[in-house]
């Protein structure tokens, strides 16, 4: 079991992005992966289940991983056509952060968090560093920042790296817990992108950059055709770009398994 | 435990990140909790004492991670967004809490007095952009944002930023030649022949340009010189003191079947110096209001399509989805022969 959080702190950054075809990814591999939306807009549950209106369902979705007893019960997650098992978002997941739940809640469910039947769960959280994004972060084995070069995007991380910290002196992190921050490169032509990514680098050691462009066009593409990038046709998006994605789990160390496409392309 | 701070190394010890890479609108400060007050214009909510335990509990373990969103208006710090939190901070008995002040709040107070100035003085076309402009810069928020806080739509706040925008129009304004952004738009269409023609004799005359004297000459079709569709023009427009523009305007280009023209939706106020795209199908961006034009562009049948654009609606649409631009096959863009000359040097160079 390996639970992987992404967050950010600001949105439009690529998080649900990464979050959904990490998830594709991982289950196309063939690995038994879970996606929990902990965001409320329910966009990863947008993409993964074709439903537009999934966030508006009142519940049976992420809010059940706060429930002891739903989760002793044993919940059932709903089952998607890219093959990744789905806890979605929705409004009423505010609620969670509004006070319906304490750290303690999260703190007592994790054990059965991290006993559902899964290699790999994927969880997007909302922006916001409230009760969601921590119990998230409590939860992880591997913490995701997705930041993109710009300024700001310093300021973000360094409030997450306060969280960890603040969690970590508490002891309230997962044994082997590992954070680490995925450089969502937008533009390297941009020399204010070049000279942030290059301090950003000198911040932030073990930092991984890639090219993954959240604002390419073929992201909402992948996103209105309710697939992963590198399932678009070929006319669609390029090859390379495409690989990029689908190869996102090995280069960011979640797994050795190649993708099963990796094997044949180099026939 | 410790693989955390192996992985990220020194960057996870230290304490913040070096000064240069703040943005100093998203800083977060920690205030003393009891200088903070909630807003007395929100509607009062009802706060679950249970819930708000439950918040504080949380807070007494892991602090107040979340920053409470405040502005400052006269000298008193107000909660933008999140009085729950800050109540919880109180009953968890922080003595401060991290604090960001909102710059669309702090936006929001400055064009409260705007807008209260526009409404005893008449604030003019002119005094409005320039507030705008300042306040976009400076709080660094769209044109669309604060057109929300303005109450006018997009095509009218892209209107009045072509007085600040274009230099020359600016000029104008200040010279009283042009006197309201309507004015303006219709003005830079022309061409610029008859721009020159137009202000030597409001000039000599010390008369503002008059609404007849830019609609009579825009109504005259300028050959080869593809004109946006002044019949998209909304009449939802109400920008104040300017005449509407009148549905027989469209009438001269309605007869020119190869007119690049599309529908444009709310984008509609501006035509400057024209560009045209050209480029895949493209459907009708947002307005629900206005038909499909009758007439379509020949080219659209082969499976592409042109629009004209202005250069506000341009920009609009680029700040709003900069995607949009790789399915664009060309851009065409029209100006004065001095400009594009400049341009086109420019462009070899790079």
């Amino acid at each position: 079991m390996n639970i992987v959080t992404i967050t950010n702190q600001k949105g439009g950054v690529g998080k649900t992005t990464v979050s959904v075809h990490l998830a594709c990814g991982l289950a196309e591999r063939g690995f038994k992966t879970l996606l929990v939306d902990l965001d409320g807009q329910g966009q990863a549950s947008t993409h993964l289940s074709g439903d537009t209106a999934i966030n508006r369902r009142p519940s049976g979705g992420a809010e059940l991983l706060f429930d002891r007893e739903k989760l002793a019960a044993g919940i059932t997650p709903l089952s998607t056509p890219l093959g990744v098992d789905l806890l979605f978002g929705h409004n009423a997941l505010s609620r969670i952060d509004e006070g319906e739940r304490s750290v303690s809640d999260a703190m007592e469910v994790r054990d059965s968090v991290r006993a559902l039947p899964y290699e790999f769960i994927v969880i997007d959280t909302p922006p916001a560093m409230q009760l969601r994004q921590l119990a998230a972060v409590l939860w992880a084995d591997t913490l995701i920042t997705v930041i993109e070069p710009e300024e700001k995007a310093v300021a973000g991380w360094t409030r997450v790296r306060d969280m960890v910290k603040a969690a970590s002196a508490k002891g309230f992190l997962v044994d082997g817990f590992q954070a680490l921050v995925l450089l969502n490169r937008v533009d390297t032509r941009i020399a204010d992108q070049r000279s942030a990514v290059t301090r950003m680098k000198a911040a932030v050691p073990g930092m991984i950059d890639t090219v993954l462009t959240a604002r390419q066009a073929v992201v909402s593409t992948a996103y209105s055709s309710r697939l992963p990038i590198w399932q678009l046709k070929k006319d669609k998006v390029d090859a390379d770009y495409a690989a990029l994605w689908r190869d996102l789990p090995n280069a960011i160390g979640l797994t050795d398994r190649p993708h099963p496409n990796f094997a044949s392309e180099a026939v | 435990m410790a693989s955390v701070l192996d992985f990220l190394g020194e960057a996870m010890m230290d304490g913040d990140a070096e000064p240069a890479m703040k943005s100093s609108s998203q800083t977060v400060q920690r205030m003393d909790v009891e200088r903070i007050s909630p807003d007395s214009n929100q509607p009062r909510r009802w706060f679950d004492e249970e819930k708000l335990e439950n918040l504080a509990a949380s807070i007494r373990q892991m602090d107040l991670l979340q920053p409470i969103l405040v502005r400052e208006e006269a000298g008193q710090i107000i909660i933008v967004d999140g009085e729950r939190r800050w109540r919880a901070a109180k009953l968890a008995e922080l003595k401060d809490v991290p604090v960001v002040f909102s710059a669309q709040a702090q936006a929001r107070v400055l064009l409260a007095q705007v807008v209260a100035n526009e409404n005893r003085e008449g604030l003019a076309d002119i005094e409005l952009a320039k507030v705008i402009d300042t306040i976009k810069r400076e709080y660094k928020i769209t044109g669309r944002e604060l057109g929300k806080l303005l109450n006018r739509n997009d095509a009218q706040i892209s209107r009045l930023m072509l007085l600040v925008k274009n230099p020359e129009i600016l000029q104008l304004a200040e010279e009283g030649v042009i006197t309201c952004a309507e004015h303006a738009a219709l003005f830079a269409a022309l061409d610029p022949d008859i721009q020159a023609e137009l202000v030597t004799n409001a000039r000599e005359n010390e008369t503002a340009l008059s609404y007849q004297d830019l609609a009579a000459r825009k109504d005259k079709p300028q050959a080869a010189m593809p004109t946006p569709d002044l019949n998209q023009l909304a009449a939802s427009d109400d920008d104040g003191g300017c005449e509407p523009v009148h549905d027989d305007l469209g009438a001269a280009h309605n007869s020119r079947t190869e007119s690049h023209r599309d529908r444009v939706t709310e984008h509609d106020g501006d035509e400057a110096a024209i560009e045209s795209i050209d480029g895949a199908p493209h459907r009708a961006l947002q307005d629900q209001e206005h038909e499909a034009v009758g007439e379509e562009n020949p080219a659209k049948a082969k499976g592409s399509g042109s629009l004209t654009l202005t250069p506000a609606q341009f920009s609009h649409l680029f700040e709003d989805d900069p995607d949009f631009l790789e399915s664009v096959t060309s851009i065409t863009l029209k100006a004065n022969s001095g400009l594009i000359a400049e341009l086109s040097n420019r462009c070899r160079v790079s």
